[in-house]
């Protein structure tokens, strides 16, 4: 289908009305516009001048500007880093946690949902600092001065070395400090310990002073959580389910809701109350956990169904 | 009350690249006045500014840029045509190109011009008024140029491009990058306020 040749009209001036008169009086008109010489003379001038002087002065005095706003805030902050502040969705945090995370794809917990999207704490937390005091790292990790997110990822790092003795060192370096870095390497040297160095109770221990220190950071859900999948992995069956009550009231309960319930459906399941089990599985599942999730589970109690129903009726 | 020359070339640096010498001022054809200028030769930079800058003008004007910006404008526009000029594609015409500048000038003029009247407006004090025209205009020319404020920005450039600089349908679509439906559309909406426009004007 070819396009439809558009005829454009005769033009005005070509008309015999007084719109077309108008035009044609107007193109027989002299009009003294500038002089060539004189447009010539004042381009040559414009080539040769700076372009836009007066937008340099104002984008350096902007730059100058945001610098020393920059160095005031920085100031401000040093002074009063104790201070306490309403919670920090800092995507610096998230970014960091995330990498760490996927660094160490063995530290992260097995049943976990959500392992390396780590949700920040919405309530009032405890000021941390953007940048960590200067720490220098001992042994073979300390590069120099770090600080903030590089000091994690150097720690991170040396754990994908396999220096996992000196990666738990450089996250206990970073750990003494009060900013988030701090909080964040105690997090991960917990789960260093927990995972890779398989010291259940020296994690355990590292969780309990993160609880501690950080009551409101933002890991402390995610500290919870390992702590109690912690507890269930060193057979600690009773304290774990005592603790996913507790938490499932608070905080935890809230935002890791599902995860609770389906590792008391594990714990449950382990022990062979599957009834109890599956109904923490169906609360799971409702929560949004995925049943990719709690597959294991339920056939574990299926297994443990068939085999009840054989034991208790041999002969069907 | 013509514009007198504030400085005649002849008093520009000799060093200067841009100063052309060029007083053999024979018309030359433009792709080989392009060439040159892509080839950097200086006098042909002036021959282009010869050749071309009433035309630019002249659309400039009818495309709504006051009198009194004019020449700035104008300026403006060749400083564009020299900066981007070694982007310019031979095969493609020179004048149309321009067009294409001078509609992207004259829409920055007539934004600012806006503005500065906006702000005269709240500092109380008419800025378009408190400047002399710089240069005369005719009557029938001031006529037309009251008629093309009636329309819009889209309906001026082609109403301006088809009827007072006699550009093809076609051409016209190419510089704006439109169908030439569109450029029809425009321009029947365009003429008829224009017509409108001319014949209230005793009333």
């Amino acid at each position: 289908m070819t396009k439809p040749v558009i005829e454009f009209p005769a033009r005005l001036v070509e008309a015999d009305s007084s719109v077309g008169h108008l035009l044609r009086q107007a193109f027989e008109e002299p009009t003294s516009f500038p002089s060539e010489s004189a447009t010539w003379h004042g381009l040559v001038e414009k080539r040769e001048q700076p372009k836009r002087p007066l937008f340099r002065v104002f984008m350096t005095a902007a730059a100058v500007g945001a610098v020393g706003t920059f160095c005031l805030i920085w100031l401000v902050r040093r002074e009063h880093g104790s201070d306490r502040v309403t919670a920090y969705a800092d995507p610096q945090m998230t970014a960091a946690t995330a990498s760490s995370s996927s660094v160490l794809p063995g530290l992260v917990g097995a049943n976990r949902s959500t392992a390396s999207g780590v949700k920040p704490t919405r309530a009032t937390t405890t000021k941390t600092e953007a940048k960590s005091p200067q720490i220098e790292l001992a042994g073979p990790a300390s590069a120099g001065p770090v600080d903030s997110e590089s000091d994690t990822s150097t720690c991170a790092r040396l754990a994908r070395e396999g220096k996992l003795e000196q990666a738990a060192s450089c996250y206990d370096q970073i750990a003494r400090g009060s900013s988030m870095a701090a909080e964040l390497a105690l997090y991960e040297k917990a789960r260093l310990e927990s995972r890779a160095l398989g010291r259940g109770a020296a994690a355990l221990s590292t969780l309990d002073e993160h609880a501690r220190r950080f009551p409101q950071g933002v890991l402390s859900t995610e500290a919870g959580l390992t702590r109690i999948e912690l507890l269930a992995r060193l057979g600690r069956a009773n304290e774990a389910l005592d603790s996913i009550e507790r938490a499932l009231g608070g905080a935890i309960g809230k935002e890791r809701g599902g995860d609770l319930h389906a590792l008391r459906g594990d714990i449950l399941s382990s022990r062979g109350d599957c009834r109890a089990a599956l109904a923490a599985y169906a609360s799971a599942r409702t929560a949004g956990i995925h049943p990719s999730r709690l597959k294991a589970g339920e056939q574990r109690c299926a297994a443990l169904g068939d085999t009840q129903d054989s034991s208790s009726n041999p002969n069907p | 009350m013509g514009r007198e020359d504030p400085a005649p070339s002849e008093t520009l640096t000799a060093a200067d690249p841009m100063h052309a010498l060029s007083s053999a001022s024979a018309v030359e054809p433009v792709d080989l006045l392009v060439e040159r200028c892509v080839a950097g030769e200086p006098s042909a930079w002036r021959g282009l500014h010869r050749q071309y800058h009433r035309t630019a003008l002249s659309v400039l004007r009818r495309l709504g840029v006051r009198p009194e910006h004019l020449e700035d404008c104008c300026q403006d526009v060749f400083l564009d045509v020299f900066r981007y000029l070694p982007r310019f594609r031979q095969d493609a015409d020179f004048r149309t190109w321009l067009y294409r500048v001078c509609i992207s000038h004259a829409r920055v003029s007539r934004r600012r011009a806006r503005v500065a009247s906006l702000i005269g407006g709240l500092l109380s004090h008419s800025v378009s008024e408190s400047v002399a025209h710089p240069f005369e205009e005719g009557q029938a020319t001031r006529a037309i140029a009251g008629a093309l404020e009636k329309l819009s920005e889209a309906e001026r450039v082609v109403f301006v491009l088809f009827e007072l600089e006699g550009v093809a349908g076609k051409e016209i679509a190419a510089i704006l990058e439109c169908p030439e439906a569109t450029v029809f559309r425009r321009l029947h909406h365009a003429r008829k306020r224009f017509v409108d426009a001319v014949e209230s004007r005793g009333d």
